[in-house]
């Protein structure tokens, strides 16, 4: 294959000062030509490509259907992105929830939209501390609107760098300082989380499940709780569920 | 040790990775980059390992920095004082911390320590052999590991730590990493260094030229469905930040 270089000079036809082969006095340091080809092994590039893409749409294919199988279904992943996402949506007069998974499982917007008259914005995180956000909140020219706050206070009070702390600043720090491609990203994945069940990096990502395999750990380690596969989402179906009867006693 | 070893796999990875990624989407428009990355972790001596890693960046230090000042073609102290300075520089440009200081200070201390060495040791014949080769090579890794500590903390009490634990310091501290993953890091990195004694003396494009076809579309597929049910996170690769 001709280098990039040949084929420009062919093209141009400018004059051999700029394009001529390099003297040895002009390499650098004896090193290699200032032309550089790399070397493509040959093979049957085009057809390995078919063959990767099939096999590749097979296995993606069947992985997708055993995850349906298992109860997972379509959802948006509940990353930093999307909150931020949630969170440029923060009008001045908005009615803001904050705070950890009491607030995020044990509130329902319809109920609230209901009795408030206006649908409050979820910005609580399970898992983390209010402390953060309504810093955040306060430090925002802009709001002057209410917060919802849930507090917790093993929680709310977490110290700098415990992991409750960290997951609340990192969802504030990307809402400053999100780039124009993780904005893009968001925007991208979104619909493919919509419509994709085995996309659930809680549960099903590689990291996830080598988590499940059955090694006993050694004395003292830091372990989170196991969970059992999809016990998330049945959480917060029941959570939604006992927000409903909490709300409409009798209903059921 | 477990969260070093993780480092200089993780770090590996993300930079030749990504290097790859720009070689490759260069060849598309056709434009042929050289090679970033070759096989650093089968290094034998410092010199070598920084023939491998980042040889962007090693080249331009060469040429812009180390041969400006001298180069070797100097009296001994003042080539051995280049190679600090080079290498100080070095440090500098991954970002204004002194942590990367002692991580460039430290690499310029290795190539001069190499270079006493080499003078002392090189024409004995036992230099030569392949168990002194195999254990210059994990000396090197070793040492390069223990540097990567100063390049990975955010300040010194933090680098102090984790080479106390390294060294034995903290036989009775938290145990941070699950079995699982010593297991993870321990599989990983000893399949990388052998995967880079492997290849040393090779090109990428040569090991593909070698392997038959069923074997690239094997590779190319199962590499594929690992990128999909890895399920990356959107964070950026470290390299960005430098």
């Amino acid at each position: 294959m001709r280098s990039s270089i040949s084929n420009f000079k062919e093209r141009l036809r400018l004059p051999r000062l700029f394009f001529r082969k390099p003297s040895r006095e002009e390499q650098i340091h004896g090193g290699p030509p200032l032309e550089f080809e790399r070397p493509i092994p040959p093979a049957p590039w085009r057809g390995i490509a078919v063959v990767v893409t099939i096999v590749v749409i097979a296995a993606t294919t069947v992985w997708e259907l055993y995850c349906r199988s298992l109860g997972y279904t379509p959802t948006l992943n509940d990353n930093e992105d999307l909150w931020t996402l949630r969170r440029r949506v923060v009008a001045p007069e908005s009615i803001v929830i904050i705070g950890d998974s009491r607030a995020w499982f044990d509130v329902d917007l319809d109920e609230l939209q209901k009795g408030l008259g206006k649908r409050p914005i979820q910005l609580a995180m399970g898992g983390s501390t209010a402390f953060p956000v309504l810093a955040d909140l306060a430090d925002d020219k802009n709001f002057h609107g209410t917060i919802i706050c849930s507090v917790v206070p093993h929680l709310f009070f977490a110290p700098p760098g415990s992991p409750p702390m960290e997951r609340a600043e990192k969802g504030v720090k990307r809402f400053h300082n999100q780039t124009p491609a993780q904005r893009v990203s968001e925007y991208l994945a979104m619909p493919v989380e919509g419509h994709v069940a085995f996309l659930k990096p809680d549960d099903l990502s590689l990291e996830a499940l080598l988590n499940q395999l059955p090694i006993p750990n050694r004395p003292g380690a830091l372990v989170p709780p196991r969970f059992p596969p999809t016990f998330k989402l049945k959480i917060e179906n029941v959570a939604h569920e006992c927000a409903r009867n909490a709300l409409n006693p009798g209903a059921n | 040790m477990g969260g070093v070893l993780a480092f200089a796999g993780q770090i590996f990875f993300d930079f030749a990775g990504y290097s790859l990624c720009a070689i490759g989407a260069a060849l598309t428009l056709g434009f042929h980059l050289k090679d970033n990355f070759r096989f650093p972790y089968a290094a034998i001596g410092f010199s070598d390992f920084w023939r491998r890693w980042h040889i962007s960046l090693s080249t331009f230090l060469r040429d812009y920095l180390y041969i400006p000042l001298g180069g070797n073609q100097v009296r001994p102290f003042r080539a051995a004082l280049n190679l600090v300075i080079v290498m100080f520089l070095g440090g500098l440009w991954h970002g204004a911390a002194w942590t990367f200081v002692v991580w460039g200070l430290l690499h310029g201390s290795y190539l001069v320590i190499e270079r006493v060495f080499r003078v002392l040791f090189e024409a004995k014949r036992w230099a030569s052999t392949l168990p002194v080769r195999v254990l210059a090579g994990f000396a090197t890794y070793a040492a390069v590991c223990v540097a990567w500590v100063f390049f990975r903390a955010p300040d010194f009490t933090i680098a102090s730590r984790m080479l106390g634990g390294m060294f034995g310091q903290h036989p009775h501290g938290d145990a941070i990493l699950t079995t699982r993953e010593l297991l993870q890091i321990g599989s990983v990195t000893i399949g990388v260094i052998a995967m880079h004694w492997a290849m040393r003396d090779n090109a990428f494009e040569t090991a593909v030229m070698r392997l038959p076809h069923w074997a690239i579309t094997a590779i190319g597929s199962a590499m594929a469905c690992a990128i999909i049910f890895t399920q990356g996170t959107s964070n950026a690769f470290i390299y960005f930040q430098f």
